[in-house]
């Protein structure tokens, strides 16, 4: 059982500028290292918020958020990029590939930006892996919703984040590509020993997390 | 490296390539506008280098010449000179252009040809039995043709070309083939005495060329010389004369370089409104990369380099272009593109590598410098966008007050600026005040549109139009962004026919004023002809014959103090019969008075003289005439639109008292009541047959040839700006196209509704035109002040002239009506296309 805490959020509270309620307050939430997570709520709720504030994306209005050992709030803008190229994976809902960008182009991005080398084989195994075989010079508009969110999952883990957000990561994808999808994330993140931290409205897919939150009344409950 | 290879193509190079006509649009653009600055640079740059080029040849070894101030110099100065112990030699010239019958005009020096090796090089050629021998060349009216000049005027050795002098024709004889090498291959060379005797010329010298024994003699040199002969001369050196025609002719260069560089303006100005749209779709793409641990600072550089991109291509091919324009313009048009300056330089094309990469580099500026308000405006933000469904939101932008109070601010600055002097007799601060009203009439664009879209009457009944008043109303800001382009250049084109228009209308009612008389005798095409006293004196007997006016011009190479840094343009003195009463009727006083009867010494000074030296009525000028200094009074001052650099009228038995020259160069006729105007005209053609370079002509004939002269002294500046209004519109038209695909779910939702195709042509064609019709009242608007700028300010202090502002409202209505059915059709063809895509997909792609 993994000990050491990736993620912790302590009494965290943001709202949107101008707005007259918070969106989330009194937010806690702590995961362990290799921790996999699901946090449900309705649309509108502030799931991709809880992401973005962990990603260091949002700053919170007050609450203390430390992720892999680092406050990410203090970070400036040009330190907090640096941080998540080094140690984080995105897996969005809408997959945006870039679509000027090959099939292994795109999964080589996060690689490109850290300024690592890589080989063609090295991104091509990752493709057979995740069922993509033979898919690397194809354009993400020739693709189907589960080869591009495959895609996706792809350039999320090529350069071995410590942590993974995914975002709605089934919401444009039918029943059974989304569970196929699923299946491909649990077994990848089982192997990665990546911390894992999904927002999902969809009870199947929090069913997949080893802990599971609800969030409702700006506040994080976990849930049985 | 690979990193680099996948980031550029991510970034750059595929959404160039994805977009191909767009990309070529903006790179044709910023193409256009280089070649524009490069070709009028070129021309320009290769005019002053030919000139310097013969400037330089022939003052030779000479470090110093001695120039007449008047009309020549006395050949027994020369002597005077050589015995000077600061020269080490001097040597003599004369220097003619001379008409030729049957067209053109022949350069002529005369030099010794025995001595002249010591200064300009031995261009002899082989003298004996292979070439004329020097006995040859001393016969009365040889000379050795340049290879040039030889090609020119279809002539070889032992052939007779006649010249026109004064009245008369005279033969001269090509004894033989001036060297390949010789830089005088455009026009001939003779003896000096063989000259002297054939133009009747004898004992006057044109210049003397001095050879000092030392570099620091000059200035001793200089004093002997002012001692010996006062103000009847003047020094000068080959940099001194080409920095005086670079001076001359600075402000005509500096106003076509601008309105050049305006055009790459609204180039950049495209390449703006068209990556704006481009970045907004891609808006999320940059989020997931910012997400993905790209800071902002890089992602900048890296869209940064699609203007690069852009730059680099367009700027090549601009070259390229630039290049062909130029030799064009300088083949066909001359070294000064038609507006006269230049005329007597055979201008060769002169381009170099150096100008190449500061006007490729300007291509390139002015690409990133389109590129860098998108960029910066969609890369803010942290990239949390990414993380939200439809993400690619607008960007908010300052609001309409702010809009409107920096609008205000600009236009208050440009007040400010518009009352600044000229520095260095260059109008920047006119410059940047027009600038500064462009801007302000961008800002406020999107408000404006709002305001107008508001204002239409539009019928519930009419759906298509009222659409696209919706349209319009609902997101003004893409509107305005779509006319953008349109309204500079329309702004543009309205401030430049209006300038032209004025500057046309004071000519044409100048001109009607000036030519009061009924014919007029004169040098054809300004060739510098006269007619002695005796054969222009019977004329005022003839039957019919009035009066008779006779002109005597020249040039003087003299200036008031107060010319400031100038070099010194040459004055223009003109003489005549100043107590003619259709003389007082014929010229507009401005400030001051008519010179009064009796006081031959009164004279009128002309508006530029009068600001670029500071002269006004009361003052007095000395003014070297007839070899010595006259003082003259300034009586008035009068408008002028003949020459450029300051003239002076004075009255014609004056000057034939100060000088003892009686010749004439025009002769104004005015007749009686009644007579037989056609008659005397073909008497006139009878007395001056054998002068062909002597024209008669009517008051509108010359009016016509006058007007048709400073028509294509501005034809450069049509091309410019339709080049400019067509950049203009096509980048109207693409930023609309981009739109119709960027709405092609909305427009698609429409068919859902009932709308035909036709329905959506027709929605589309009232917004693109109405889009156009606002952008071109308000490019109207923001031109008109901008008009009035360059009328009152940058022409006015460029040129000296003040011009009232006249609106060309014909023209403009024209021109409105041009871009609106332009933008109406386009709009129609855009929607037509939409219209025909299945509203299924569309609506499914959204």
């Amino acid at each position: 059982m993994p000990t050491e805490t990736a993620v912790h959020l302590e009494d965290v509270r943001y709202a949107y500028p101008g707005a007259e309620r918070p969106l989330l307050e009194g937010l806690s939430l702590e995961l362990a290292a290799g921790e996999f997570a699901a946090v449900l709520g309705p649309s509108g709720v502030g799931k991709s918020t809880l992401l973005n504030l962990v990603a260091g994306l949002a700053l919170p209005a007050s609450g203390r958020i430390e992720v892999l050992g680092t406050e990410v709030a203090a970070l400036d803008e040009a330190a907090a990029a640096e941080w998540r190229r080094r140690n984080l994976g995105f897996v969005f809902q809408q997959f945006h590939l870039l679509p000027h960008l090959t099939l292994a182009e795109n999964v080589a991005l996060p690689l490109a930006l850290n300024g690592r080398r890589w080989t063609d084989e090295e991104v091509a195994d990752l493709l057979g892996r995740l069922g993509l075989a033979g898919h690397a010079d194809r354009y993400p508009r020739q693709l189907s919703g589960g080869q591009a969110q495959r895609a996706a999952i792809a350039r999320a883990l090529i350069h071995r984040p410590r942590l993974l957000l995914a975002d709605e990561l089934t919401g444009n994808l039918d029943e059974e590509t989304a569970e196929s999808v699923l299946d491909l994330l649990a077994e990848v993140v089982a192997e990665s020993g990546a911390t894992t931290l999904v927002v999902t409205h969809a009870p199947e897919v929090a069913a997949r997390a080893h802990t599971r939150y609800r969030l409702a009344h700006h506040r994080l409950q976990p849930e049985a | 490296m690979r990193a680099g290879r996948l980031l550029f193509r991510a970034l750059v190079w595929g959404p160039l390539a994805g977009k191909p006509w767009q990309a070529a649009g903006m790179a044709g653009a910023i193409a256009l506008g280089v070649a524009m600055v490069a070709a009028i640079h070129w021309v320009n740059a290769s005019a002053l280098y030919s000139f310097k080029q013969g400037v330089e040849a022939l003052s030779g070894r000479a470090s110093t010449a001695v120039l007449p101030a008047g009309a020549s110099l006395d050949e027994a100065l020369l002597a005077r000179i050589r015995a000077f112990p600061e020269v080490a030699d001097a040597y003599p010239a004369l220097r003619m252009t001379v008409p030729v019958a049957g067209g053109g005009s022949l350069p002529l020096l005369g030099v010794d040809l025995l001595r002249d090796a010591g200064v300009r090089g031995d261009y002899l050629p082989q003298l004996g039995e292979k070439g004329p021998s020097f006995t040859d060349l001393l016969q009365r009216g040889a000379l050795l043709l340049g290879r040039g000049a030889a090609a020119r005027l279809d002539k070889a050795p032992g052939d007779t070309l006649r010249v026109q002098y004064g009245t008369t024709t005279r033969p001269l004889t090509v004894a033989g083939r001036l060297p390949a090498s010789a830089f005088w291959s455009d026009g001939a060379v003779m003896d000096i005495a063989t000259a002297q005797w054939t133009f009747g010329r004898s004992g006057e010298l044109d210049r003397i060329d001095v050879v000092l024994t030392a570099p620091d003699r000059r200035e001793a040199f200089a004093r002997r010389l002012r001692a010996v002969a006062g103000d009847a001369v003047r020094l000068s050196r080959p940099g001194l004369e080409a920095r005086r025609l670079d001076a001359m002719t600075s402000a005509y260069r500096t106003n076509l370089n601008v309105l050049a560089l305006v055009g790459l303006l609204t180039a950049a100005f495209l390449v703006y409104s068209l990556l704006t749209l481009s970045m907004r779709r891609r808006r999320t793409h940059f989020a997931v990369l910012r997400v993905l641990g790209m800071d902002r600072r890089r992602l900048t550089l890296w869209l940064l380099g699609e203007g690069v991109v852009l730059g680099v291509a367009g700027s090549a091919a601009g070259l390229a272009l630039g290049l062909g324009l130029a030799w064009l313009g300088v083949n066909a048009l001359g070294g000064d593109l038609g507006a006269g300056y230049f005329s007597d330089i055979g201008a060769r094309l002169h381009a170099g590598a150096g100008d190449m990469l500061v006007l490729g580099g300007l291509g390139v500026l002015a690409a990133v410098a389109g590129t860098l308000a998108p960029v910066l405006d969609n890369v803010r933000g942290a990239g949390e966008a990414a993380m939200r469904r439809g993400a690619a939101e607008g960007r908010r932008g300052p609001a309409y007050a702010g809009r409107l109070a920096l609008a205000a601010a600009a236009l208050l600055a440009a007040a400010g600026l518009s009352r600044l002097p000229a520095w260095d007799g260059r109008p920047l601060a006119g410059y940047a005040a027009i600038l500064l009203v462009l801007g302000a009439g961008l800002l406020a664009a999107p408000l404006a549109l709002r305001g107008l879209a508001r204002a239409l009457p539009v019928r519930r009944d009419r759906v298509a139009p009222l659409v696209a008043r919706a349209q319009l109303l609902g997101a003004p800001r893409r509107a305005a962004m779509a006319v953008s382009a349109a309204l500079v250049s329309f702004a543009l084109l309205v401030a430049m026919a209006t300038m032209i228009h004025s500057f046309r209308a004071s000519v044409t009612d100048w001109l009607d004023q000036i030519l009061a008389a009924d014919l007029y005798v004169r040098g054809g095409d300004g060739a510098d002809v006269f007619i002695p006293a005796g054969r222009w004196r019977p004329i005022a007997d003839w039957p019919g014959v009035r009066h008779l006016e006779p002109y005597r011009r020249l040039r003087l190479d003299w200036a008031p103090a107060g010319g400031g840094s100038d070099p010194g343009a040459p004055v223009r003195v003109t003489a005549r019969r100043l107590q003619l009463p259709e003389a007082k009727g014929a010229v507009e006083v401005m400030r001051g008075h008519w010179p009064d009867a009796g006081d031959e010494r009164q004279v009128l000074v002309s508006e530029v003289l009068a600001r670029k030296y500071g002269v006004g009525p009361g003052d007095t000028l000395d003014v070297p005439l007839g070899g010595h200094p006259r003082r003259l009074t300034v009586a008035g001052v009068w408008r002028d639109y003949s020459y450029q650099w300051g003239h002076l009228l004075m009255d014609r038995a004056a000057l034939a008292r100060f000088t003892g020259d009686h010749r004439a160069d025009q002769l104004a006729l005015y007749l009686a009541p009644g007579a037989d105007r056609g008659a005397i005209r073909r008497r006139l053609r009878r007395t001056f047959a054998d002068a062909p370079a002597l024209e008669v002509a009517d008051a509108a004939e010359i009016r016509r040839h006058s007007l048709a002269v400073f028509d294509r002294s501005f034809a450069v500046t049509y091309v410019l700006v339709v080049v400019a209004v067509g950049v203009g519109l096509i980048g109207t038209l693409q930023s609309l196209a981009v739109q119709a695909v960027e709405r092609r779910g909305e427009l698609a939702m429409l068919r859902f509704l009932g709308f035909r195709i036709i329905d959506v042509a027709r929605a589309q064609a009232w917004e693109a035109g109405l889009s156009g019709a606002f952008g071109g009242v308000l490019g109207l608007g923001v031109g008109a002040v901008v008009a009035v700028i360059l009328v009152k300010v940058v022409n006015d202090q460029s040129f000296l002239w003040a011009l009232p502002v006249a609106f060309p409202w014909g023209l403009l209505a024209a021109a409105l009506a041009v871009l609106v059915a332009a933008t109406a059709a386009g709009g129609w063809l855009l929607g037509r296309a939409q219209g025909r895509r299945d509203p299924t997909r569309a609506v499914g792609e959204e």
